[in-house]
C-alpha cells in the first residue's frame, strides 16, 4: 500500500520544501520519535487510518476517542483527513469525554 | 467541561493552536488571543466566552523560553460543540448544589419555600425535585422572593411538602433571561449555578440533565463562536 509515511529522513530538499511552515512534526523528523515528545507533554495525538497500527499511544497512558472519527491533520504523516482517530491522555479522557454509563441496552427506570 | 456532542452530527475538527497563555486544564473553552500579538488563543474568563475558538482537548504550556517545541493546544473547533458541563453549588469546582428543604408546604405545588434559596435571581431558571412528591419533575422559575421562596407558574403535579428537597440553576430554554448566558467555575472547568441568570458569558442552552446535587448539567453551544458570526 503506497503511503506517505517517511520512514527514513529526507535530504533532497527543495527551497520550497524548505521554506514551508510546518506546524507539527518538524521536517527530517521521524514519527515515531516526535509521537513520543507529544506524549510525553500529554497533548492530544491524532492518527490516520494508515498510521494507526505503527504507533500505541496505550503504551504511553493513553486511550482512544471511540465515539467520534476526528477531523485534523495526522501528527505522524500530516495527512488532512475526515477521519482519523484521536487518542487523549487518560488524565483529559476523562475531563474532556467524560464516563458515560453502560446501558447495555437495556431500558432504565 | 466535556464534549456532549454535535448539533449537526458530524465529526468532530481539531486543531492545534498556538498559546498566548497556558492553559493548565483540559476541557475548558479558549479565545481568541485579542489581548496578545503573540498568541493564538488564550483560556476564556469566567464570564466571557467572547470569540471563542471551541473547548481545549489538553493542556499546554506557554513559554518564551527558546525550545525545540512551541506552545500548543488541541482545541475541538466545531460552532455546533455541545459542551456538556457540570453544575457547581458555587465558584469552586465541585461544590455541590443547595438543598431546598421545604420548610413550609405548598397546596397548590407552586412554592418553594426556604431561606436557601439565597439572593441570586433565578427567575427564567429550572427548579425540579430530588426528593419528594414531586421526586423528577422540573419547572422554570417565574418568581424569585430573595432568601424566602421560588415561585412557579405551571404547578408541580402534587402538593409541595415540608422537607420536600429541590435543587434550582439559573438555566432553562425559557428564551429569556436563562437560556443565553453562563459562568464558569474557578478553573473554567465546570459551570456556576449559584449566579444571576443572565449574567456571564454567551451560550445558547441545549439542554439540562437534572439529577442530585453533584450530579447535574447543563448542556449548551457557546454561541459567540470565533467561527461564526462576528459577534453577539
Amino acid at each position: 500500500m503506497s503511503h506517505a509515511q517517511v520512514l527514513a529522513p529526507r535530504h533532497d530538499w527543495t527551497l520550497a520544501d524548505k521554506v514551508r511552515e510546518v506546524f507539527g512534526r518538524p521536517r527530517g523528523r521521524l514519527p515515531g520519535s516526535y509521537l513520543d515528545d507529544v506524549a510525553t507533554q500529554r497533548q492530544c495525538i491524532i492518527l490516520c487510518p494508515q498510521c494507526e497500527g505503527k504507533y500505541r499511544p496505550r503504551r504511553r497512558g493513553y486511550r482512544v476517542w471511540r465515539e467520534y472519527l476526528v477531523g485534523g491533520k495526522c501528527d505522524a504523516c500530516r495527512a488532512q483527513g475526515p477521519r482519523n482517530v484521536a487518542w487523549m491522555a487518560e488524565e483529559h479522557h476523562a475531563c474532556v469525554i467524560g464516563a458515560r454509563p453502560v446501558r447495555r441496552g437495556r431500558w432504565a427506570l | 467541561m466535556q464534549i456532549g456532542g454535535f448539533l449537526g452530527g458530524g465529526a468532530p475538527v481539531l486543531k492545534k493552536f498556538k498559546l498566548g497563555a497556558s492553559v493548565a486544564n483540559a476541557g475548558i473553552p479558549v479565545i481568541v488571543d485579542a489581548s496578545n500579538d503573540f498568541g493564538e488563543c488564550i483560556p476564556c474568563t469566567t464570564t466571557s466566552f467572547a470569540d471563542t475558538w471551541g473547548l481545549a482537548v489538553d493542556t499546554g504550556t506557554y513559554t518564551t523560553t527558546q525550545a525545540a517545541t512551541e506552545g500548543v493546544v488541541t482545541v475541538c473547533i466545531n460552532p455546533d460543540l455541545i459542551v456538556r458541563a457540570l453544575l457547581s453549588g458555587g465558584a469552586t469546582e465541585g461544590t455541590a448544589l443547595q438543598a431546598l428543604i421545604t420548610t413550609s408546604a405548598s397546596a397548590g405545588g407552586t412554592t418553594i419555600t426556604d431561606a436557601d434559596v439565597g439572593t441570586a435571581t433565578s427567575v427564567a431558571g429550572t427548579c425540579w425535585c430530588a426528593s419528594g412528591n414531586n421526586v423528577g419533575q422540573s419547572r422554570i422559575i417565574t418568581t424569585f422572593n430573595s432568601a424566602v421562596s421560588i415561585v412557579v407558574t405551571v404547578p408541580f403535579p402534587r402538593a409541595i411538602a415540608t422537607t420536600d428537597t429541590y435543587h434550582q440553576c439559573p438555566f432553562s430554554r425559557n428564551g429569556s433571561a436563562g437560556s443565553g448566558n453562563a459562568q464558569t467555575t474557578t478553573l473554567f472547568t465546570q459551570v456556576d449555578a449559584s449566579i444571576v441568570a443572565g449574567t456571564g458569558g454567551e451560550v445558547a442552552i441545549v439542554d439540562l440533565e437534572l439529577n442530585g446535587a453533584s450530579d447535574s448539567y447543563v448542556l449548551f453551544v457557546l454561541a459567540d463562536h470565533a467561527l461564526k458570526v462576528v459577534t453577539v
